[in-house]
């Protein structure tokens, strides 16, 4: 990015500083798992897609706080009314599944107020402008990304929405016969960027993502190892922890309670068993995307496959998913993105700061 | 030994003993008298009272209660630098909250004058004419100054109709910038008042005072730059975006 008009240096003579900061951009990846933010003053901050609300006067003494996010509401999610208000990578109770209003108000509010935190995280000053663009899924509707706007708006100065692998990609500077892979919490998002807007035809969403693994995983070590006691966030740790497809490496044992009595299980398979059965849906995916795409061009799109969200950080996944390719589609060649975890953020800072001012003016 | 003790029973030896002459032991047929030191009756002395007191329990308290003394003591010396601390930290926080409400009360100032300045702008609708107008109706001037009689009527219209559009089209240009510029304006004194709100109640509580944030690097809102590779295409992509927010954010509104 280029500084065109930068910050005034302190004035001389001892004259009041006039703080004129103007703009902060933000790009903000609302992901269901976690939430990243990349500003323009060159914060970058990453949170757990969790909010909790003290159960009662009690826990509000102990705690302290009216609102806690992140891993610290995990921590203390026992004394919390817990919310996780993202789901499939829009706002629960926006996807036309039928909530009660009570529950997706609860669940409005929580988004909202994981946005205000996000963006306080980037620590704008006070007398800033703040525009930001929000990436949502490939495929979210029209209704989810109304949700998006208005729980944004409400602490952003202008806000845009735009397709969350589409800013890997702009980010990346990757606008030609792409195929992107966005492995999220709540949904893969299949793009294929060739110059223009991706259209419908373009893009993909499949529901076989971190969540869903988690959920293989937990059905495999429910029937593996009787007796151990877990629960999903348990799972979930221990994904994020040894996820890995390779067929080498070390064992994974860790300790699983037994009656309450901590007792050492091998994972190895289980995990690597439930990492694997994401990538049979995402490449069919990829051979649909490849298939109705222009036969002179096709070679160079199996041959330019970016691999990028939280759930890319699986240990092999690159490689076989290459290997799948091979097999179903004929070859291809994957390149996982450097930072999984900011990729969608620094994309759409990217666009915010890239869009012309008086577009912001009219989206104000 | 105890200066002190030795002084004291040389004091009381003093005022109750009495002096005998050698010659008047002599008399008594003594010729030879046990000796015993000052310093030593002391020690003795010390010795018995010492004996006494652990006989009877007292001289180990008297240690373990010194010694309580003591840690107290020095609890109350870390308590009082603790507090010190504390003194000098909550001075510390309320004088920057003191700063930091000085500097936005300085900064809605400045920005309530920018404001005033921008509203005095658009009603005067100062640089109303372009600086290709201002010439254009110059050169008319020079010309009819230089032959009055030529083509007057024509240049009377011509001038007429070129103040006309100069003036309709900077009229409308300026209104659009100085109302967009009152309201990113508006929008500054609204953010800074709301920030001098949290900093005085702050200041009233005796808390911290908030972190004042981390400045953008940029002063004015940016735009993809001309000199960007693929700046066309790029702008063609960011066009639809926009657009597809407009028709989202129409609907929403």
């Amino acid at each position: 990015m280029n500084v065109r008009d930068s910050a005034p240096g302190p004035e001389a003579g001892g004259a009041p500083k006039k703080k004129d900061h103007g703009v902060l951009y933000l790009g903000i990846d609302l992901g269901t798992s976690r939430t990243s933010i990349a500003a323009s003053n060159g914060v970058r901050e990453t949170v757990a897609s969790v909010v909790g609300y003290p159960k009662d006067v009690v826990s509000q003494k102990l705690l302290q706080r009216e609102t806690l996010f992140g891993d610290e509401a995990i921590e203390n999610r026992l004394a919390l009314r817990f919310y996780r208000p993202l789901e499939k990578g829009v706002i629960k109770g926006s996807d036309g599944k039928v909530l009660a209003s009570e529950e997706a108000e609860a669940n409005l509010r929580a988004a909202k107020d994981l946005l205000r935190h996000a963006i306080g995280l980037a620590r704008p000053r006070p007398d800033e402008l703040v525009y930001g663009v929000v990436g949502a899924p490939a495929q979210a509707s029209i209704q989810n990304q109304k949700m998006l706007v208005e729980a944004a708006r409400e602490t952003l100065d202008a806000v845009m929405i735009c397709s969350e692998p589409f800013a890997v990609a702009y980010g990346l500077e990757w606008l030609d016969d792409v195929l992107v892979i966005d492995i999220g919490a709540g949904t893969v998002d299949l793009c294929r960027m060739h110059g223009t807007m991706p259209e419908e035809g373009d893009q993909i969403t499949l529901p076989t993502a971190g969540d869903w693994v988690d959920e293989q995983i937990e059905e495999l070590l429910r029937e593996r190892c009787k007796g151990a006691q877990f629960s999903r966030q348990m799972v979930k740790a221990l994904k994020e922890k040894h996820s890995n497809v390779r067929d080498e490496g070390t064992p994974t044992v860790v300790d699983l309670p037994v009656r309450g009595k901590p007792t050492p299980f091998d994972v190895t398979d289980c995990i690597r068993e439930g990492c694997r059965r994401i990538i049979p849906p995402i490449v069919e995916s990829l051979g649909e995307l490849v298939a109705s795409f222009d036969p002179e061009f096709q070679d160079r799109l199996r041959n330019r496959v970016l691999l990028a969200g939280g759930g890319s950080q699986i240990g092999g996944l690159d490689r076989a998913i290459e290997e799948s390719m091979r097999e179903h589609l004929g070859g291809g060649r994957v390149i996982r993105i450097e930072e999984p975890v900011y990729g969608g953020a620094n994309g759409a800072l990217k666009i915010a700061h890239d869009m012309p001012p008086d577009f912001w003016q009219k989206l104000r | 030994m105890d200066g002190s003790i030795v002084a004291r029973l040389r004091t009381l030896l003093a005022g109750s003993t009495r002096t005998e002459t050698v010659r008047d032991l002599r008399r008594r047929g003594l010729t030879r008298i046990p000796v015993l030191g000052r310093d030593q009756l002391a020690a003795l002395v010390e010795e018995a009272v010492s004996a006494t007191l652990r006989d009877r329990g007292l001289l180990d308290d008297r240690g373990e209660i010194a010694a309580e003394a003591h840690e107290r003591a020095r609890g109350l010396l870390r308590e009082v630098a603790r507090l010190e601390v504390e003194r000098e930290a909550s001075r510390r926080a309320g004088a920057e909250l003191e700063r930091r409400v000085d500097e936005l009360r300085r900064e809605i100032v400045l920005a309530e004058g920018d404001l005033r300045q921008a509203r005095a702008r658009a009603r005067t609708g100062e640089g109303l004419l372009s600086p290709s107008a201002r010439s254009r109706v110059r050169e008319l001037f020079a010309a009819n100054a230089a032959d009055p009689e030529a083509a007057a009527e024509a240049r009377a219209a011509e001038f007429e109709a070129l103040l006309a559009e100069e003036v309709a089209r900077a009229i409308a240009r300026a209104r659009s910038e100085s109302a967009r510029e009152i309201e990113e304006l508006d929008r500054r004194v609204g953010r800074l008042r709301e920030a001098l709100g949290k900093a005085e109640a702050d200041l009233a509580r005796g808390g911290n005072p908030a972190p004042p944030g981390i400045a953008s690097i940029y002063r004015t809102a940016q735009g993809l730059d001309a000199r960007e590779n693929d700046f066309a295409r790029k702008r063609k992509l960011l066009e639809r975006i926009f657009e597809a927010n407009v028709r989202l954010q129409g609907q929403t509104a």
